[in-house]
């Protein structure tokens, strides 16, 4: 029998039940439709945190202290393994393009009558370079604030706007923790989200440690390389010196952690990809509901038509040609089920950006996967019941009411 | 294959339950007659006799357990399930007392069914011209719950001639139709029969049978009495009559008019 007329004759023998047929695709839709959007919320996730990280600046290496443990002893306390000195090192090495040491804390800020409180971070001349920051207007901070614990600040976009309102902070008076600082420039808006530096201020690192929070430590070190390929030899060759400048016994592990953007990238790539795959299992699990209910409506398709099955066999039908029929139908109504299904996965992915404001992207990949899943899960489930009908005996078949 | 094909069987045996010998029933015990081209044949007995059971290993759709069953130069036994599939498809036409027509396909497509499954393809012309041949031509495109049971049956005629099998086996073919479309039908089996199509006939219509070339009388699974429809059907009726009278009950003896 041919392909087309069996496609044909499955299509009619669906139609003619149209609502059962719908329910019983209604399952494989939901199914591929919850992948569909599942993924897309994914890859959305992940391509967000991409250039997120990637706004964080090129070819970056974040040091941060860490507590290793020493001598059989975990220390305790803050952590303040890192110095100036660390960062000034490390600056001498040939692939670093330039280092951006800073000093963390949190601070009231007043302005006039206005409150807020925000991070307010000790940075160096270079820490706008190697973070990728830019200043939309005023000044950056220079060597010579650093050296002379000038009472200088950049503001962040949103403090800008929180703090001053419509006014321009520039040259106004800033208290941080009741000292008075000069607002020197306002750094522009870089997105808002985790530690963005738009609700940030900065000043020179000198200051921050000497004048505002009496600590000689930094929290973490910024260092650009000069090439991204170099990064892991830098990071190498930075721990070494660290390890060396620190002390540090052989036995001893690291009191520091180096990252690089490729490391954090792949650490939140790993982190959103367990998510989606999670979710994805999840709804997957509903594809294999969808499946089994085409199986059920296959197996009573069969019994119902079980005459019709006799029939075909008495005009000369052999057992091959009864198979293929019912798997074709079982396909039918898994891939509809499936073609629909994607549609409506674009139409979730899109609401899901629309009114949850994440980003979503529906990977073409994801096409390809639900059709060929569709059509797997036709077969395997439809193998079943399309087998009973092809052993039927055909003197037994025609026999049935 | 020609239109021509003779059937032989030697001592076909159908025994249902082979393995299990308390359970074991001979449906057919012992079987063997020729059937010459071109014959009209009728085969009556009492309900049980085995009757249906023979029809069903003539037509391929069953297989004897024991015995040799000779379609034209085709010994079926040797038949795997594809090949008999195709026998029935190519040279053996159905005729059902239920029609078994598909009931969501048209007359004309109920009649393409066979050519679907053929293994050289034939247009629909010729499922065209099968309709035709049963005078159901302006027909083609009703449904068959929009047809009387007599037009039902000549649809399925058509089905049944369609791929211009050399014998049509027909199981009761008038049994649901009342006696004015059960004559058409029988006319146009006649007609079909003079035109060359061998056919054998399961009935328990005695007239019907008696208007055929030839009847066989089976019983418990065995032929006892063979020959000319008209000597068979009066050996019948009188063998009926005296089981009636010897039994005292006169139970419902099928068929006994």
């Amino acid at each position: 029998m041919q392909v087309r007329e069996t496609i044909r004759s499955a299509w009619r023998s669906l139609t003619s039940n149209g609502l059962r047929t719908g329910l019983t695709a209604l399952g494989m839709v939901i199914g591929v439709a919850a992948v569909i959007a599942v993924l897309g919320v994914g890859e959305g996730a992940q391509r967000s945190v991409e250039t997120r990280i990637r706004s964080l600046g090129s070819n970056l290496i974040t040091i941060r202290p860490s507590r290793g443990a020493s001598r059989g002893a975990v220390r305790g306390g803050s952590v303040e393994s890192l110095s100036r000195e660390d960062a000034l090192a490390i600056a001498a090495f040939p692939g670093v393009a330039a280092v951006g040491p800073q000093a963390d804390g949190s601070a009231q800020l007043r302005y006039l009558s206005q409150n807020m409180n925000a991070s307010v971070n000790g940075v160096t001349a270079d820490y706008l370079r190697v973070r990728s920051l830019e200043v939309a207007t005023g000044l950056g901070l220079t060597a010579l604030d650093d050296q002379q614990r000038r009472r200088v600040a950049l503001v962040g976009a949103s403090v800008a706007t929180e703090l001053f309102g419509g006014e321009s902070p520039l040259g106004k008076r800033l208290q941080i923790n009741g000292v008075a600082f000069r607002v020197v420039g306002v750094l522009a808006a870089k997105g808002s989200g985790w530690n963005s530096p738009d609700d940030a201020v900065l000043i020179p690192l000198a200051t921050h440690q000497k004048v505002l929070f009496g600590q000689d430590y930094l929290s973490s070190i910024n260092v650009e390389v000069v090439d991204e390929d170099d990064s892991s030899t830098v990071e190498a060759q930075v721990s070494q010196l660290l390890r060396l400048r620190h002390g540090l016994r052989p036995e001893d592990e690291d009191d520091f952690d180096i990252r690089s953007q490729t490391d954090m990238l792949e650490t939140m790539g790993e982190v959103s990809g367990t998510f989606t795959s999670l979710l994805g299992s999840v709804a997957a699990v509903s594809l294999l509901v969808g499946g089994i209910g085409i199986m059920n409506i296959m197996l009573v398709s069969v019994r119902e038509r079980t005459r019709e099955i006799g029939v075909r066999m008495a005009v000369g039908a052999r057992r091959s040609d009864v198979l293929l029929q019912f798997l074709v139908e079982a396909i039918v109504v898994s891939l509809g089920g499936g073609v629909l299904g994607i549609a409506l996965g674009f139409v979730a992915a899109a609401a899901i950006a629309q009114f949850g404001g994440w980003e979503t992207v529906v990977p073409s990949y994801a096409i390809a996967l639900s059709l060929g899943v569709s059509v797997v899960i036709g077969v395997v489930f439809g193998v079943g019941p399309a087998r009973r009908a092809a052993h039927l005996d055909p003197v037994e078949a025609l026999r049935q009411e | 294959m020609s239109m021509r094909a003779p059937i032989a069987v030697e001592s076909l045996v159908k025994v249902y339950n082979p393995h299990r010998p308390e359970l074991a029933v001979r449906a057919v015990d012992d079987i063997s007659f020729v059937v010459e081209a071109g014959q009209s044949v009728a085969i009556i007995g009492p309900s049980g006799c085995g009757k249906s059971t023979l029809l069903n290993i003539l037509g391929c759709l069953d297989r004897p357990t024991g015995g040799r069953y000779w379609l034209g130069e085709r010994d079926v036994a040797q038949l795997d399930d594809d090949e008999l599939a195709a026998v029935r498809n190519q040279h053996i036409g159905f005729v059902f007392q239920s029609f078994n027509l598909l009931p969501r396909m048209s007359a004309l497509e109920n009649v393409e069914l066979p050519l679907l499954y053929a293994s050289r393809p034939r247009s629909r012309d010729a499922a065209i011209s099968a309709l035709a041949r049963v005078g159901l031509a302006e027909r083609a495109h009703h449904l068959p719950n929009e047809m009387s049971g007599g037009q039902k049956q000549r649809v399925a005629i058509a089905r049944a001639l369609v791929t211009e099998p050399s014998m049509l086996l027909c199981d009761e073919p008038t049994g649901a139709l009342d006696s004015r479309t059960s004559r058409d039908v029988l006319g146009l089996l006649q007609r079909l029969n003079d035109e060359g199509t061998t056919i054998v006939m399961v009935t328990h219509d005695l007239v019907v049978a008696r208007s055929l070339h030839r009847a066989l009388h089976m019983r418990d699974g065995r032929i006892v009495d063979d020959g000319p429809s008209a000597v068979v059907v009066d050996n019948f009726i009188h063998l009926s009559e005296e089981e009636a009278c010897k039994s005292e009950r006169p139970s419902a003896q099928l068929g006994a008019r």
